[in-house]
């Protein structure tokens, strides 16, 4: 025990006497909550983009009575400009009402506003229920006129001036801080399993300085070694992810308050495969220009594939059915689950994938650096 | 009592032998020298006695314990100076020294002397607080050693410790070797210069393409390539000077004149030394340089392999 806390002292030392794994440490803090901050968090309306292409009296009172809600900011678009501004998140969602869209009303046969977006349901789901409720009560309205234009319109003004207006509590939406911690989070758990494999690949860096041929050569035991730099790396990772929750909860006041643990655990068990995955990734190399290299060639496209950077849904159906090898995407699926209001209940099967991943990568690591003739040879 | 013992040892590498059937004897208190070009296997030699590399076959003894069933006893009582600088350039020297030996159980205040002392002993006290990376070549070398031997290892091996240094450097490691076995550790050096393995070793091995070809003292290894002494004398006139006469001093098997040097090659085993100056003051011819040539290990190793050390 004594050797095992003297090998991750001196691990540790190692690491913060090298000012690129500080910096690193702190990039991967930092840069994701400066995306929540800056890309998300300038303003608590949902910028909704509008084409207006039956431009009747109801239509026009539709889209006014988005911006009377204080949720939206409505933007006028033209139909070609659609897709570019949802795509380069200029709107946060887009709304087309349709041509005809009265008429149908009357006829007691609403067509559906089509909404477009790429930030998932969390963003529209508000949007729409609120959509889905003022149509509905076009339609009720339409139904009690019976189709008579001129009864619809006495109906619909008494409705928009009743002093008995329907008042409306809006239980606190968290869509849209939900998109944008989720999507942090992404950006955390890519520059969390650089950290990771940076520690883990101290092993290569000891052998290439030859200090690991020093360490081997005293009574020390390989597996305290391996376990040693396991425990320094898994210490590292929970103080980062305790550090961006708390900044993200108890700073920022943002989501999940009553989820965090939920979402600690989640983070740590990906945590754990994470440096599973690294320790695999050095047993692998035999050089620590092959290990950095093959780690960004791992890590940045199963970042992608694993729906870390946008929705899985976006992504062709054969790369969706890849990603289920990817754990990032069981970490993200969890996430998103708890942001939307699940609890562990929900996602403890996302944790039992995540652990069995990390298992999987040790044993894998463990088998290669035992059969291994270079690295067995000197471990 | 043997410190390391070597028998019949076989390390391959694939399809390289690294080792081929070496046997090995190292007596308590020598300073051993291994010696032999790059690639010879002195490297693998001593991994496998410092329990780093597993071999093939044959069995290997250290402090008479068997390696395969004791490596930790023998990984204690062992300090290994590696080939290449082993340390951390982020740690100070104090620090690097330090971690080492509390990898042999050393704590407190024992840890405490005993850095300071192996600083003192390489001549790094002064430098205690400074990170190796600022380090000269020289400085990293002797923290290499002041590393290896904080826990007092019975057995120190060095392994190449003086390669690209500077000649100061090199003088202090020498000189620190000898110390060190004079304080007790029996010392295993290895080098492709012949001149250090000659000045400081006690015994030696001569290893080549994974074997041992020759192992010895020094004298007993030239010996084994030459049963000739060859003494140059210079004068400042050849007349007067017989050859014939010289040719009939007993023992003496040829003589060459040129110019006003006297080449005399005469039989190792007879001791005519004194006949041949006799010969030149009977005739009161004053000399004026002498020089007696012997064979050195290079040229050992020129006999036994057909190539010098550092082809």
């Amino acid at each position: 025990m004594r050797e095992l806390f003297l090998v991750m002292g001196n691990t540790s030392k190692l690491f913060f006497r090298r000012k690129g794994n500080i910096i690193l440490l702190i990039f991967s803090i930092i840069i994701p909550l400066f995306f929540l901050l800056f890309t998300y968090g300038g303003s608590e309306q949902l910028r909704i983009g509008v084409i207006d292409k039956d431009k009747s009296v109801i239509s026009s009172d539709l889209i006014n009575s988005l911006e009377k809600t204080d949720k939206f900011k409505v933007v006028f678009l033209k139909e070609d400009e659609i897709n570019d501004k949802v795509s380069k998140g200029k709107v946060d969602s887009a709304i087309v009402i349709p041509q005809r869209f009265e008429e149908e009303v009357l006829k007691g046969n609403p067509k559906d506003v089509e909404i477009v977006s790429i930030k998932g349901e969390e963003t529209t789901l508000f949007l729409k229920s609120y959509l889905d409720r003022k149509i509905n009560v076009l339609y009720n309205l339409s139904k009690a006129s019976y189709g008579n234009k001129e009864n619809f319109y006495k109906m619909y003004n008494l409705y928009k001036n009743s002093p008995f207006s329907l008042k409306t509590y809006i239980v606190e939406d968290i869509g849209k801080t939900a998109v944008a911690t989720t999507r942090s989070l992404g950006f955390f758990i890519m520059f969390l399993m650089f950290s990771t494999f940076n520690i883990s690949n101290f092993i290569l860096v000891e052998k290439r300085d030859k200090t690991f041929y020093r360490i081997f050569a005293s009574p020390l035991k390989p597996r305290t070694y391996l376990v040693s730099n396991f425990f320094v790396n898994l210490i590292l990772t929970v103080f980062q992810i305790a550090f961006i929750l708390a900044f993200i909860t108890f700073i920022l006041n943002l989501g999940f308050t009553k989820a965090t643990f939920d979402i600690f655990l989640v983070l740590v068990s990906f945590g754990i495969t994470s440096i599973g995955l690294s320790l695999m990734i050095v047993a692998f190399s035999p050089s620590t220009s092959y290990s950095n290299t093959l780690s960004t060639l791992i890590i940045t496209p199963t970042c992608m594939l694993g729906g870390v950077f946008w929705p899985l849904y976006l992504m062709p159906e054969t790369l969706q059915r890849v990603s289920d090898f990817i754990p990032q995407k069981w970490a993200i699926d969890a996430i998103e689950k708890i942001q939307m209001g699940g609890s562990l209940s929900d996602v403890y099967m996302n944790i039992i994938i995540l652990l069995a991943f990390a298992l999987t990568f040790i044993l894998l690591g463990i088998y290669k650096i035992k059969t291994s003739e270079k690295m067995g040879d000197f471990i | 009592m043997k410190i390391v013992r070597m028998e019949d040892v076989i390390k391959r590498f694939g399809d390289v032998i690294a080792l081929d059937n070496v046997n090995l004897e190292i007596e308590e208190g020598e300073i051993y020298g291994l010696l032999g070009p790059n690639g010879a296997g002195k490297t693998t030699a001593i991994s496998i006695i410092c329990g780093l590399l597993n071999f093939d076959r044959g069995e290997v003894y250290v402090f008479d314990k068997n390696i395969r069933k004791e490596p930790e006893f023998i990984k204690k009582n062992i300090g290994i100076v590696p080939q290449d600088v082993a340390i951390y350039g982020d740690l100070t020297a104090y620090e690097n020294v330090a971690f080492f030996a509390s990898l042999y159980g050393l704590k407190g205040k024992e840890l405490k002397e005993s850095v300071e002392m192996s600083l003192e002993f390489v001549g790094l006290s002064d430098k205690a607080k400074e990170v190796p990376n600022k380090f000269s070549g020289g400085m990293k070398r002797r923290l290499n050693i002041a590393c290896a031997i904080a826990h007092r290892p019975k057995l120190v091996i060095m392994d190449e410790p003086t390669v690209g240094i500077d000649p100061q450097s090199r003088n202090h490691i020498l000189e620190s070797t000898k110390r060190l076995n004079e304080m007790g550790s029996t010392i295993i050096y290895t080098s492709h210069y012949m001149e250090e393995v000659e000045a400081i070793c006690t015994r030696i091995s001569i290893m080549d393409h994974g074997k041992v070809i020759a192992e010895g003292t020094k004298e007993e290894l030239t010996s084994m390539v030459t049963d000739v002494n060859t003494v140059y004398i210079e004068i400042g006139s050849i007349d007067g000077i017989k050859e014939e006469e010289l040719k009939g001093i007993k023992g003496v098997k040829a003589v060459e004149i040129r110019d006003s040097t006297i080449k005399i090659t005469s039989l190792k085993d007879v001791g005519n030394f004194d006949d041949i100056i006799h010969y030149f003051i009977s005739k009161n011819i004053p000399i004026r340089n002498l020089r007696n040539e012997i064979p050195d290990l290079e040229t050992v190793f020129l006999t036994l392999t057909g190539r010098k050390l550092r082809d």
